[in-house]
């Protein structure tokens, strides 16, 4: 056994003693204060003239403890002796302070009035009230997000939040997006920490967002450091709903819909392409194939896009359960989510279940989190693959094993000829994810102010893929057969535990408030591979491994750990709630580094806020009702690289076979860098939070610089070492810098008018720069986006990760002399004309991206309407490569207006399969205006009036209909300008393949109608 | 109780709590320290120095056509970016079928560094731990042999990498890289047997370090040094002999027979994964099928055959008045009854097409295509690195070159045309037409197994050939520049990693 506290504790000095400082705070207060008998008060909290109001905020001033009213407007809440005065607040309203003295009843009305300053807001091992934070956090209610239908939740983020980028990658179904808070600042792994009810995990996809209550994102060092190694990348924190005191209710969601492709492209017809063909083949001086010229069969006429692209069902149906009573609380719930996808062939199901309890007994609160979930994808790989269907294929071939038809490559004219949508139809492709996640917290006051917490947490995962291919036989083109049916199967099963223990202590001396924080946690991880093969099987209804005549292919099994451990603290500071200090640090030990040279490393931060309008010199019924100016500087680490990095390990795959069979090799294969260590990000952010017009306009406006160094960047070596051609090592800094801004109006006019609504506008502008690679290292090169190995992308210094680089299209040679004189001898007329080196072409990140929202309601109608939108980006479209130039696909009708002799006022070059110009090399030919501006959703809901459900005995019901995508402005010609990062398992994707289109699912349009029920 | 004490009692006891260890070890692979302890670790190690031979990237595909056959000026390559650029003499540095070659060839020198370093201080059977020596003796001068003819100018690295700035080192003479190859070949040719057991067929010999190490003076001009090796394999004619029929060499059904000197042993893996040594179930077979077949019977680029070739064969017939049966072996043109794969030759090719010369040595026509069935890794054809018809005309190039042609040389050159029913080369000829005889008979009886491009290097002619005839390259209109396509470029991985390293002429 090995204990690393006096690692974890070899801070720095300065930090160390800012660390002893907060224990000793901590521990120092508590003597102050003895214990007392904690009691219940309730009471119920309405608008002034008006309804019941759920959901109001209700806090024990100078502490943290509160709670929330439930649907009626009821609260129950532990208060101490000494408490004195409760606050009441609530979005929209006024903040209302009301002293306990003694009662243990309340009936409180609220005065309409914007007033969000005083909410609590969900911040790392904690909540604080909106007007104290000093960090940048965003925030959203869950009932803002339901309105849009994804599979996975993540997506419910775009365009909600500013500095918080989604990405989604077309329509596939159960899709993960990228999702980037204020900008890449790495190489790898750019994705944020998930923190769901405090378990830490790496995805939020698996939640169902009727569970949400709220998602706070922390984006600068101060809000974000309490995660210190693993938040530089920014944290999202969700917080699922919990139960409240009162009768159970009873919530029924349920929503089905049709989607249609956004958009479909045009394609030529197979007497059209035949002729292209045959144009191609005369060009190039070779005979023309068969199957264009003598031997076309104008009776096939195969629009593939047609039968590939449709529309498809998507229904999602929610129960829930919740209630409680003084001292336990609880919320069930179940979700069923099925959404069959456009492209033919594919579906994502999901299955949820999520239980949640809080029991209360004396000074013992047990909180517990849980949720199960299934999903089962069933994606179609093959739609818009490259060199693929040709409209002169026919699609079935009862005499052609596995009855789809196909075409001799030679007959065709063109060297690879594959019936995907065949493909897609025979391969079963299915991956099921199994999930459990959740935590138990045992809280207990030890003293007055004084609370220890123990959180334990899990997730554990089983993950399934099973892909099974029949035998099959297009033709002899590659990829078109396949010999004997092949069945592969992958299991990975993963648990990590988290053990959490967390000290905080509150303390106010007059107009001095204090909360400390100090904890300790500990993260493991395991995770199991086992996957297997075979081939050959009996009968195509077959297709599990002991079916199989032939089992021994690509047995694999993988065994990954990992141990994370930290030490914590916090203070929060203010005077009077107008001077705010926050300072955190911590520090982490990680498995991933060399031990014990690179374990460990220390992340402090620390913020300030200044609420100018407490100031007594600040005008009162001004136009400005609230200014608040905040700013933190502080620095965050990232571990996101994988296990054992830095271990130079043998690689037993070096076998060979001798003619008595494979004999077993064992070879170093690759050099490994024991020297890696943390990456981190300096962020500094400047903030101000103002409200206007007696709080009806609130605006949040931040600026913050971000520098990402010691990023872990692949340097080359030379290859002739025998052990790869890189090395990794701590070498890039990249720069995030920009300015972000959420303004929300509530227009609620009180009793007279039954006319409210609000508007939500977030705005991010975000310039990213590769500062430098580090010695040695040559800019990255990415997102290839065909077989024949072109790229996109290209990573250098002063410019964003991942930016579009090759040649320039200067025009087209309108004699072959031009194209000599240029020093382009293999190119003739008709040729493209490029620059003569390559360079950029254009960045895929957007200068900006927005959205807004609109919600209003008029008596029983409501209605909510969401936009979003990127500006300034480019897309690489990968589509007028494979549709335009190269051979092996159909053509759009751009190419009929190919240069020809009599045709040469054209931007599209002659006809050429064999293309010794190299017309299809990486261009600005590919690259387009990516920006567009999309009405994600509209719906229109009607709430059933208070006569009619008193009759029914039901508390509520809402009908409503929604749309989602179905306006969108953009000049973008592939099928939609939401590509995100591909995703495609043929090609490279991730950071380097940001706005690279190569088969991206087109978008889906949504039509849906929905009943919400509650009894 | 103090609250001091209890918080610091709660923080001690929250840490001790934990017992999970934050030095982890990788479960998933040997550690480099555990190794080259005992006798199978010496022949794990020794048979990942065959590993990279087979791989796609090797002679499975890049060396076995893409670098080698492909550049020859028997064959034309058709323009096929990316991928035939080598043999269209359009490579640049960053070609990556380039790189594969360089990355497999190099990993060989580096394992075997390893052996050889790691090796001799294991306690084992001595008797096998010469012959591992010399097998990996073997694969390291296999591997700089044609390091060395394919670039040129390569870095010499003899120790396994300790550091990386044993890395960053200029690149060799060329007198250092072939002294170290004689040296490795000598090497092994003392310490390997002349047969090994059936299951190990396939392993380096007596033989193929013999004939590596004649071919290697060979290239050096060293006339006597090199036939006196020759003359060891030719003397041992129980060891090696050729076979009746010369097609045996390039199917399937022949692999291993007695006139394979040494050969590379490809696997059936139709479902083998495409990438070097190192990856899990590789593609082990003969994929470069498709870089060679005829236009329509592959997904690839490929070659046709320069008309040369077939006119050489059709310049003199056999004893008994036929075209020289090597020809049908060799290419596949317009003749009657002539195949192409399961196909009628005359039938299936049109236009242009059916007037061309197309390549059949090494094609598989029990199958329908190139690449049906099995696609890349199916054929197990093996590639007969060095067999003794190659041996012994090498044998009478060298006693000519050093003295003129002899009894011995002739009695060599005249074996190789007996086979093929050939008559015998006329008698008395000269230093120089002797020569050419000797250089027209490797044409008709190795073209297209890859050594044609290393034939020119060596007789200095690939330039003036190229030069001579651009309508070798009549495909791709291909211009070859002197002094800089006799080798192909350095990877630009390495040119950038290394500023110490200078790239090839040209490049």
């Amino acid at each position: 056994m090995k204990i690393h506290i006096n690692r974890l504790l070899h801070i720095p000095k300065p930090m160390r003693n800012i660390f002893i400082f907060i224990l000793l705070l901590t521990a120092g207060f508590g003597s102050a204060f003895g214990s007392g008998a904690a009691r219940d008060v309730r009471g119920q909290v309405k608008e002034r003239n008006g309804g019941v109001l759920p959901g109001v905020s209700i806090v024990v001033k100078g502490t943290q403890r509160g709670t929330v009213t439930n649907e009626k407007g009821e609260f129950t809440l532990d208060v101490q002796p000494q408490d004195s005065v409760l606050v009441f607040s609530f979005v929209g309203y006024q903040t209302l302070e009301e002293p306990i003295a003694g009662r243990s009843q309340f009936s409180v009305e609220l005065a309409v009035e914007d007033r969000s300053l005083n909410e609590i807001v969900v911040v790392g091992y904690g909540s604080q009230k909106k007007a104290d934070i000093t960090g940048a956090v965003s925030s959203v209610k869950g009932s803002e997000l339901k309105a849009v239908s994804a599979g996975d939740a993540s997506s419910l983020l775009q365009g909600r939040m500013a500095g918080v980028v989604v990405q989604n990658g077309g329509s596939a179904p159960g899709q993960a997006p990228a999702v980037v808070i204020r900008g890449t600042g790495t190489f790898g792994n750019d994705q944020p920490l998930y923190v769901i009810d405090g378990m830490i995990t790496n995805s939020m996809g698996f939640v169902n967002p009727n569970d949400v209550e709220s998602i706070e994102v922390l984006k600068d060092a101060s809000a974000a450091a309490i995660y210190g190694s693993r938040a530089a990348n920014g944290v999202v924190l969700i917080t699922t709903k919990s139960g409240t005191s009162g009768d159970i209710k009873i919530s029924l969601n349920v929503k089905a819909g049709i989607q249609t492709p956004t958009k479909k492209l045009k394609f030529l017809n197979a007497r059209q392409y035949a002729n292209w063909n045959n144009l191609a083949h005369d060009n190039d001086g070779l005979p023309r194939a068969p199957g264009n010229d003598a031997q076309f069969n104008p009776a096939i006429d195969t629009d593939w896009q047609d039968l590939s692209l449709g529309s498809a069902p998507l229904t999602d149906y929610n129960l829930s359960l919740s209630g409680g009573g003084k001292n336990a609380k609880f919320f069930i719930s179940g979700q069923y989510f099925d959404q069959k996808g456009i492209v033919v062939d594919s579906r994502f199901k999901r299955y949820n279940l999520r239980a949640n309890s809080t029991f209360t007994k004396g000074k013992f609160k047990f909180t517990e989190s849980l949720s199960a979930s299934r999903s089962v994808n069933n994606p179609n790989t093959y739609f818009g693959r490259e060199t693929g269907e040709l409209p002169t294929m026919p699609v079935y071939d009862a005499s052609k094993k596995g009855g789809f038809g196909g075409l001799e490559p030679a007959f065709a004219g063109v060297s690879r000829v594959v019936n995907w949508y065949g493909a897609a139809k025979l391969n079963d492709n299915l991956n099921t994810n199994d999930q459990i996640l959740g935590n138990i917290g045992l809280e207990y006051e030890l003293l007055k102010g004084l609370k220890y917490k123990m959180n334990v947490g899990l997730d554990y995962g089983v993950n399934h893929s099973y892909n099974f291919t029949p035998a099959f036989f297009f033709s002899g083109s590659i990829e078109a057969f396949n010999d004997a049916a092949d069945l592969s199967e992958n299991i990975i099963r993963n648990l990590t535990t988290l053990i959490e223990h967390t000290l905080t202590y509150n303390k106010s001396f007059g107009d001095h408030n204090f909360e400390l924080l100090a904890g300790y946690t500990s993260q493991t991880g395991t995770a199991r591979s086992l996957g297997a093969g075979a081939t050959d099987f009996p009968s195509d209804g077959l297709s599990v491994v002991n079916a199989a005549l032939n089992r021994n292919v690509n047995t694999t099994g993988d065994l990954q750990e990992f141990a994370l451990q930290s030490v914590l603290g916090r203070l929060n500071y203010n005077y009077k709630s107008k001077y705010l200090l926050s300072a955190t640090i911590r520090r982490d030990g990680s498995s991933k580094f060399l031990y014990p040279k690179n374990t460990f490393a220390t992340f402090p931060s620390f913020s300030l806020g200044w609420r100018v309008s407490e100031e007594a010199f600040f005008p009162k019924g001004a136009v400005v009702s609230d200014l608040k100016l905040r700013g933190s500087y502080g620095t965050l680490g990232s571990q996101n690289i994988s296990n054992y990095l830095t271990s130079s390990v043998l690689n037993v795959n070096t076998d060979y076979y001798f003619a008595g069979g494979v004999q077993p090799g064992i070879g170093l294969t690759n050099f490994s860098n024991p020297d890696i260590k943390w990456e981190s990000t300096k962020t500094t952010d400047f903030g101000a939070d103002v409200s206007l017009l007696n709080n009806a306009i609130n605006i949040t406006a931040d600026y913050f610089n971000k520098k990402s160094f010691d990023i872990l960047a692949n340097i080359p070596i030379p290859i002739y070492g025998g052990a790869g051609s890189t090395i990794t090592k701590n070498a890039a800094t990249i720069n995030n810098r920009g300015f972000e801004m959420a303004v929300t109006y509530n227009h609620s006019a009180g009793a007279k008018d039954d006319f409210k609504y609000s508007l939500t506008g977030s705005f991010t502008s975000i310039r990213n720069r590769v500062i430098s690679l580090g010695d040695g290292v040559t800019p990255i090169t990415g997102g290839g986006f065909t077989q024949q190995s072109l790229t996109a992308t290209r990573t250098d210094v002063g410019q964003p990760v991942g930016c579009f680089w090759g040649y320039e299209v200067l025009g087209i040679y309108q004699t072959t002399q031009e194209a000599i004189d240029d020093g382009r001898p293999e190119a003739r007329a008709g040729d493209f004309k490029f620059s003569k080196n390559q360079t950029w072409l254009g960045s895929p990140f957007p200068k900006f991206n927005y959205g807004l929202s609109g919600n209003g309601s008029w008596k029983n109608f409501d209605i909510s309407l969401f936009f979003q939108g990127v500006s300034g980006n480019k897309i690489w479209n990968a589509k007028r490569f494979q549709h335009i130039l190269d051979y092996g696909s159909n053509k759009f009708p751009d190419v009929l207006r190919s240069w020809t002799p009599q045709n040469t006022n054209t931007d599209i070059p002659r006809v050429s399969q064999n293309d010794p110009a190299n017309n299809k090399r990486s261009s600005s030919f590919y690259v387009e205006d990516g920006s567009y501006l999309r009405l994600k959703n509209i719906t229109i809901g009607y709430s059933l009036p208070q006569s009619v459900l008193d009759n029914a005995k039901i508390a509520s019901a809402r009908f409503y209909i929604s749309a989602q995508n179905i306006l969108t402005f953009t000049k973008y010609s592939g099928y939609d300008p939401e590509i995100g990062r591909n995703s495609s398992t043929a090609y490279q994707s991730g950071l380097f393949s940001n706005g690279v289109d190569i088969q991206a699912y087109p978008n889906a349009k949504l039509v849906s109608v929905g009943v919400d029920l509650t009894f | 109780m103090n609250p001091v004490s209890l918080f610091m009692i709660l923080v001690l006891v929250m840490v001790n709590c934990n017992k999970k260890d934050l030095d982890l070890t990788n479960p998933n692979n040997l550690s480099v320290q555990s190794f080259w302890k005992t006798a199978d670790d010496a022949e794990k190690g020794l048979v990942a120095c065959y590993g990279p031979l087979t791989t796609i990237q090797g002679w499975g595909r890049m060396l076995g056509a893409l670098l080698t056959i492909q550049r020859g000026d028997d064959v034309n390559p058709f323009p096929f970016p990316a991928v035939n650029d080598p043999g269209t003499f359009s490579t640049v540095s960053s070609d990556g079928r380039v790189n594969e070659g360089w990355t497999e060839l190099n990993a060989i020198v580096a394992r075997a560094n390893s052996v050889l370093f790691y090796v001799p201080d294991i306690s084992m059977d001595d008797t096998r731990k010469k012959q591992i020596l010399g097998e990996a003796s073997f694969l390291r001068a296999l591997a700089h042999f044609y390091l060395l003819n394919m670039w040129g100018n390569i870095p010499l690295i003899t120790k396994p990498i300790e550091s990386l700035d044993d890395l960053f080192i200029e690149q060799a003479p060329q007198a250092d890289v072939w002294a170290s190859i004689i040296n490795d070949a000598k090497n092994a040719q003392a310490a390997l047997p002349e047969t090994v057991d059936p299951k190990d067929i396939g392993r380096a010999t007596w033989g193929a370090a013999t004939a590596l190490l004649g071919k290697a003076l060979l290239f050096n001009k060293d006339w006597t040094g090199a036939a006196a090796e020759f003359k060891k394999i030719v003397d041992k004619p129980n060891l090696y002999k050729l076979v009746t029929n010369y097609q045996d060499n390039f199917l399937a059904s022949g692999n291993n027979n007695s006139e394979s000197v040494w050969e590379l042993q490809y696997q059936s893996t139709p479902n083998g994964n495409w990438g070097t040594s190192g990856t899990a179930n590789p593609l082990r077979g003969q994929g470069w099928e498709s870089d060679v077949a005829p236009v329509g019977y592959t997904s690839q680029g490929s070659v046709s055959v320069n008309k040369w070739v077939y006119d050489l064969f059709m310049k003199q017939k056999t004893k008994d008045g036929k075209i020289d049966p090597r020809a049908y072996a060799t290419i596949i043109w317009n003749y009657p009854g002539a195949k192409v794969y399961q196909d009628d030759f005359a039938k299936v090719m049109t236009g242009a097409n059916l007037n061309n010369f197309w390549v059949r040595k090494y094609l598989n026509f029990d199958r329908e295509s190139a690449s049906v069935p099995g696609s890349w890794g199916y054929p197990n054809n093996n590639r007969r690195m060095i067999r003794l018809a190659d041996v012994l005309l090498m044998y009478a190039e060298a006693i000519n070159e050093a003295s003129g042609p002899n009894a011995q040389a002739y009695a060599a050159i005249n074996a190789v045309r007996a086979r093929a029913g050939m008559p015998d080369i006329p008698a008395g000829l000269g230093q120089a037409a002797f020569r050419t005889a000797v250089r027209d008979e490797r044409v008709l009886e190795l073209s297209l197994e890859g050594d044609r491009v290393f034939d020119l290097l060596r007789w200095g002619n690939m330039a003036a050939t190229f030069k001579a005839h651009p309508e070798y390259r009549s495909n791709s209109g291909a211009v070859f520049v002197e002094g800089k396509h006799e080798y192909l470029p350095i990877p630009v991985n390495d040119i950038g990693a290394n500023p110490k390293l200078k790239q090839n002429n040209g490049y």
